[in-house]
Order: C-alpha cells, then structure tokens, then sequence
C-alpha cells in the first residue's frame, strides 16, 4: 500500500495533478460554480488542441528530442481541412489527406533528425517556417468554413461534449497504446541514453524517425479537432502554441533532457496552463494587466513544478537494501 | 563450436588498436583475455560483439565466416557483451533492463508489452544471483554491485552462444563473484565459449582454462593457466621478463620543500571507497601508473577541483579551491589529453588558444605571443591562423604553451600526450623539464608505462606512483622506475 503510495508521487505526472485540482480549486473559491455546461464545452474546445498537442511533442521529448514544429504543422492541417472542404469534397477524404499531409511533414521531421542526425531545434524550426509558409502560401488571408454537417455534429453530438470529448480520447488511447507497446519501453531507453539503447540493440534513428512522425499524427487529429471547432482556415491560427506546448511538457514533469515524463502529465500541464487563465480572468480585470499576470503566473508554474518535481525524484527513490554486504 | 578471430586489425585515426590479432577458441572453455593500457582487449570485444567493426581480417564460427555491423547483429548471431560501463537504462525497472535486448519475447497476444512476463522471466536469473528484491526498483535506486549482476542478467537473458564478460568482477563483493563464477562455469558445461576480461590475474587463474595475452594490439600468444605462473603472465603482457618485484630500499626522496600536499582525497572505485594522499615536493616531476580505470584520473582531476571543491594544504597554507577558476588563480595548470573536449577552442586562433587562461582568467595580457609558442615548441606560420590547422601534436603544444604562460607551481597533466606523434612528445617532455627548472611541479598520469620510465630518467627529481583499485599500491625511485616493475604492480602484484 505504502510502495503504491511513493510509486503514485514519484509518477512524473502526480506535480501537475497537484497543480491542476488545485486549479479547480481556487477557480471555485474565485468565482463560485464557473465549472458549469457552457464553461466546459469552450474549455474543451479552445484548449483541446493545446492538450492534445502536448501530449503529442511528449513523445518527441521522452525519446530526447525536440520539435518546435507544432504550430507549423497544425496552421498547414488547418488551411488543408478548409481548402478541400472549400472544394465540396467529401469529408472521410479530407481527413484522410489531412493525415497524410500531417504524416508526410513528421516523415520529413523524422528523416531530418533521426537518420540524417541533424540538430532537432534547428530541423524543426526551420520545417515549421517551411509547413507555415506553405500554409501562408495556400491561404494569405483568413476564411471559409467547416461542412455544415461536421459542424453540427461538433456542437451538439452529446449535447456538445461528445466530439471534443472524442478527439481527446482518440489521443489519449493513442498514448497508451504507445506506452504499453515495444515502442513505449524504447522511447523512454533512447530518451536516456542513446549510446546504452545502441548497445542494447535498439535501433536508436528508427526510434527517433517514428517519434516524430506519430508526435505529427498527434498534431494533425488536434488541428483538425481546432478546426471543427473554429470552423475557418487562418495560416497563422495556431502560432504561439508551440511554446506553449513546450510548456505545458515541462509543467507536466516532461524532462527536456530526455528519457523522463508522461504524456498523461503533458496534458494535465497544458489543462492547467487553460485554467490558469481562468484564474487570471477572474483576479486581474484591467485588460492591459492580464498578460503580465499570466505571465508571472505561468513563470512560478513551471519554476514551482520543475522544483517539486527534482525534490520528489531525490526524496522519494527507494534506495535498494544492500544485503550482500561483506566487502572485500 | 569454434569461433576463429585471424588476423584483425583496427584502427581509430591514427591511433592502432588492433594489429594482426588472433583468437581461437572452443565450446566448453572459459578464456581469460589480459593486457596492459592499450592492448586492444575491448576493441576485440567490441568487434566481436558488433559495437565496432573491424578495418581487416576475418572470424569464423563453425567455420563460417561472421561479421556483426550493430550490436543488434551481434546478439542475433549470439554472441553478447557485457559492458564494462554498464549498458543499463536508468529510467527503466529492473526487469525492462534485463529484457530490453528483444522485447518482442515479453509482448502478450495483443502485442502489448506483458509486464508480469517480463518480471517473471527476469526474477529466475535474480534469484540465480541472489538479487531477487530488487525486481521491481529502478536502475537508480540499486547499489552498484547489483547494477552490474543486472548486467550480467541482461547478457544470461539472451541465451548467448558466445558470452564476452568484461571488467565485471570489480564492482561486486567476493560473495557476489563467486555466484557470477559458478554460473560462469555452468554455462561453460552447456558448451557455450566464454571470454573473459579482468585485470585481476588471481580470478583470471581461478576462473579461467586457458588465457590469451595481447599488447599493442597484437596477439602474444594463449597459454593453459596451469602451465604459467602469475610473474610469467605479467611478463607477456609487459614484455619484459619480471621476476618479483624489486625495490631496493631508497632513503632520497629530494630535499626541497614540500609544496602541496592533497590531503586524503575521496576515491570511488568499481563501488570501493578508498582515498589517497600525495605529498610533492617543489621541482619534483611525480608520473602516476596503473591500468585505466583504477581512480587515477579522478584523483588528479579533484586536484584541480573540477568537479567539487577540494580542500589541501599548498604552500604550508590550507587552501581551499572552489573549481578551476580558483585552481588557475592559485597557480594550478590542467593539461588534459582529450585534448577535442577539453584542451583547444576549435573555432579559434593559435594566438588565442595561446593566451586564453592568462588572457580571460589571469587578466594578463600576453605580449610576445610568438615567444610563447616558440617555447614550446609549436611549429605554424601565422598564429592568425586557426588552430584546427595544425597537427594534432601542435595544437596540444599549444594547450600546453597556454599554461606555461601562466607560470604555474603545480602543473597536472591527465595523459597529455595521447595520441601525438614521437617527435610532438618529445616537445612535450622537454617543455615539462623547462618547467620544472624553472620552480614547477608536475604530476602525469600517462597510460604509456614506457613514457613514465622516459620522463623520470629526464626530471632532475622524480617519483612513480601506481594506482590501483583506487590506491597507490607503490612508489618508485630512481632505479627502481622500470617497466618491469611498473607492470608488475599494476596488475595489483606488490
């Protein structure tokens, strides 16, 4: 009982679960029963892509990398999904070329950084000049709209819970079913030592070329899921969210180093980062004060995690009882 | 089984690791493989078990030929390492680590990873080695003992036709190595070839059949361990004749003061605490021996508080050092041999390189430059010029000319001349003899027992030391500074 007690607070997740509920907590006392149906199915909606988003760079980063293509990818899914449904295509075959644009940019990432060994931060930065120019290219100016039967699916399957609901389930079985496959267990090993995972037969390149691609598969299915919900293609719809994704892995116990955190956590990290803004809202009325807010806000999260989550890690290892003890 | 190694060479740049080297071996045999610093022993291994691939020769196993481009090859082919800098992963339990070589053995029928097989499969080779509690913990949270007897678990796993064990033993208690040896020998009367690797010759002679000798890289020849005694092994891993060793009682050991002495400093070697202590007397040149590995270089690089502060008694004054800032500032020099890593600023100058500690540190500014490096020996047209333009033995020549130009008391030198050529070492040493007279101490590691013998005939006043398993094992004078003696009490015989 006690060992799955530490085990629950050495899980790299449990600091931004402390973060998240008290959240909730503090939103409650701030402004009493803001949790109702309309608070949440815009929650959901505008934050999804974030938690969705996250959870997949949490893949990229557990296997050591780093990808800051995030917002490219997802600005070029969203003028794709407009631009096609712009063309009176059929729906299953815009997503289906949506997820094959989204897998052709994380095949380039993955090529780039696992099997030519260029610098992920550079090869990403660059591809996602590259996907939101692209993007910039096909759409210069913000318009269209989602098909009409989508749309009303979006906002009222399950009395408007269900879709947005979906897409995050979508991703979050995903994640698991990473996590308990082969896939899992070599992400983590890559993550932390390349060198050791080489010698342990591990195919280091191929491990970091199909992190970048499913981390892009994660993207593409939030990008659609933002916008359904937009319902309007903008190529620069989605621009900043890759720091705050970044983020929201690091304030989820995501190490940047590589070999440590959950995806799980990435999404409570970037659910907090939506909630802190709540928060925010409610505390800070003089518009021109809200970002600096926040940004202190944000500022003692990812200090506050990443401090609690160094002094769990050293409080709480179970140091193994030496039994054979003799020295010779 | 047979496995025949004929004739392999490699070579990492300039640098011969292996030339020409043989190695046959049958089912049903424990082979001790034994040699000096730079023998070739882990090359051997490392090519055998697809961690490095050979530049020539050929193996056979049963006649047919083989060859492992990865370590994945490798243990396809069955032929497993163990790795002396433990292969493990320290995010990952236990029982991952000891199946992480082919986890597609613990995937359940819906090709989901089945934790519970995992652990099963894990927990009968720890309870073979007497570890069973630690199933479930991390890699982090076990003791370096059983880090290494999960190393050896991982390896067991695989069920390897060939099993390379190196350097295993060091890091576990005696108990522990006699579990280790007993499987060693069961799995030898299964027929599987095992080889291996220790620098401790007693267990080479109690574990082994047959041991084979290489040095420099080269094959000297396999004998029945029966049939040799341990002076007689020493000496084909030398290649001098060594009777016992000889140290005729030296009552000189120079009258100059003593300038710095180190206090005991903290060693952790193979899970052994230990600590040394080293008194050097002003222009005394003190060269440090042993096998790699044995705390040498942590010792000397705590001297220079690179990785902590380090408290000593310099000059008759405790001082303490806070890091390399404050080594510099008391007249500390660190010359290192990796000389990529930690010697040369690639993108920069010859110039700059030169004066940078004086420059950056000491806020000296350097005059003559051109002098400087003409001291030492440094041959290049233009010290505008890169430094990366220069051969390998210049540009250490050019690390080396920065300290000079600090006038250190202490100079420490982590292997400094490996890998440059003969006439750049030369330089080098002369450079160290100018130093000394002109008030400097050295301390040298050199993995080169030969270099030390050299260096010490040259030095006015001189003394080695031989490390081993974390302490020094002897001190040598004058006479007594041979290459005999020095092998012989670094393979621990004192």
């Amino acid at each position: 009982m006690k060992s799955k007690l530490i085990n629950f607070i050495r899980w790299p997740a449990f600091v931004s679960l402390v973060l998240l509920v008290s959240l909730l907590i503090i939103n409650q006392i701030l402004s009493p029963g803001y949790l109702n149906k309309a608070y949440i199915t815009n929650f959901l909606g505008s934050n999804g892509p974030l938690i969705m988003s996250s959870i997949g760079l949490s893949i990229v980063l557990i296997s050591g990398g780093m990808d800051i293509s995030v917002d490219g990818i997802m600005s070029l899914i969203n003028v794709v999904y407009i631009t096609l449904s712009e063309s009176g295509m059929q729906t299953i075959l815009i997503l289906v070329i949506c997820i094959l644009v989204g897998l052709f940019c994380g095949i380039i990432n993955g090529l780039f950084v696992g099997y030519l060994r260029i610098t992920p931060i550079l090869t990403t930065f660059a591809t996602s000049s590259l996907f939101s120019g692209i993007a910039l290219w096909i759409m210069p100016s913000p318009r269209g709209s989602v098909p009409k039967g989508l749309l009303n699916w979006y906002y009222s399957w399950l009395g408007g819970f269900g879709a947005p609901i979906l897409f995050l389930l979508i991703i979050v079985i995903g994640w698991f079913i990473i996590r308990k496959s082969k896939l899992g267990i070599m992400l983590y090993a890559v993550g932390a030592n390349k060198e050791n995972s080489y010698l342990s037969g591990i195919n280091v390149y191929r491990v970091q070329f199909i992190s970048y691609v499913l981390a892009a598969l994660f993207y593409t299915i939030s990008a659609i899921s933002m916008t359904t919900y937009f319902s309007g293609g903008d190529a620069t719809v989605a621009s900043a969210l890759t720091m705050k994704a970044i983020t929201a892995c690091v304030i989820g116990g995501v190490l940047l180093s590589g070999g440590v955190g959950d995806g799980i956590g990435a999404a409570f990290g970037a659910t907090s980062l939506g909630l802190a803004i709540t928060t925010v809202l409610a505390i800070v009325k003089n518009a021109f004060f809200q970002d600096f807010a926040s940004g202190v806000l944000m500022l003692i999260a990812v200090i506050g995690c990443t401090l609690l989550n160094r002094y769990i890690a050293n409080k709480f290892s179970k140091k193994g009882v030496v039994i054979n003890a003799e020295k010779d | 089984m047979k496995l025949e190694c004929k004739n392999i060479s490699k070579r990492y740049g300039s640098v011969v690791a292996l030339n020409n080297a043989d190695l046959t071996i049958e089912s049903g045999e424990i082979r001790g493989l034994v040699g000096g610093n730079g023998s070739g022993k882990s090359t051997l291994s490392k090519i055998l078990s697809g961690a490095a691939v050979l530049d020539e020769g050929e193996i056979l196993i049963d006649n047919f030929p083989y060859k492992a481009n990865s370590p994945r090859e490798g243990k396809e082919k069955g032929i497993v390492m163990t790795a002396q800098e433990l292969s493990l992963l320290r995010n990952l339990s236990v029982s991952y680590n000891i199946n992480l070589c082919f986890l597609d053995e613990i995937l359940g029928k819906s090709r989901f990873i089945n934790k519970d097989y995992a652990e099963q499969r894990a927990i009968e080779l720890l309870e073979m080695l007497n570890i069973k509690h630690i199933l479930e913990m991390n890699i982090n949270d076990i003791s370096t003992n059983e880090q290494y007897l999960v190393e050896f678990a991982k390896a067991l796993i695989q069920k390897p036709k060939i099993l390379i064990v190196d350097e295993i033993t060091s890091a576990l208690y005696k108990n522990d190595v006699e579990i280790v040896k007993n499987v060693l020998f069961k799995l030898r009367d299964e027929g599987i070839i095992i080889i291996y690797i220790s620098h401790r010759l007693n267990e080479i002679f109690e574990i082994c059949d047959n041991v084979t000798v290489l040095r420099n890289g080269n094959t000297v020849g396999t004998f029945d361990v029966s049939n040799i005694d341990e002076n007689e092994l020493i000496s084909y891993m030398s290649g001098r004749e060594i009777k016992d060793v000889l140290v005729s009682e030296h009552l000189d050991e120079g009258s100059t003061p003593v300038i710095l002495d180190t206090k005991d400093v903290p060693l952790n070697v193979h899970n052994k605490d230990t600590s040394v202590r080293l008194r050097v007397r002003e222009k005394e040149f003190v060269g440090i021996a042993g096998l790699e590995g044995q705390g040498q270089k942590d010792f000397l690089r705590s001297l220079f508080a690179i990785d902590k502060p380090i408290t000593l008694e310099y000059k008759g004054e405790v001082v303490t050092l806070n890091g390399p800032r404050d080594a510099v500032k008391n007249k500390f020099a660190f010359i290192s041999g990796d000389r990529e890593v930690e010697g040369t600023f690639k993108e920069r100058s010859i110039a700059e390189n030169a004066v940078a500690v004086s420059d950056l540190v000491l806020n000296s500014k350097i005059q003559e430059v051109d002098d400087l490096l003409k001291n030492s020996g440094v041959k290049y047209s233009n010290a505008k010029d890169l430094i990366i333009s220069l051969s390998g033995g210049n540009q250490q020549k050019v690390v080396i000319s920065r300290w000079t130009a600090t006038k250190p008391n202490i100079i420490l030198a982590d292997d400094p001349t490996k890998g440059i050529d003969i006439q750049a070492r030369r330089d080098v040493h002369e450079t160290m003899r100018n130093m000394l007279e002109s008030g400097s101490s050295v301390i040298m590691i050199s993995s080169d027992d030969e270099e030390l013998v050299e260096t010490s005939k040259m030095m006015p006043m001189s003394r080695v030391v031989v490390f081993y398993e974390g302490t020094i094992v002897a001190t040598l004078y004058g006479e007594d500074i041979s290459l005999e003696n020095i092998s012989a009490t670094s393979s621990g015989k004192y």
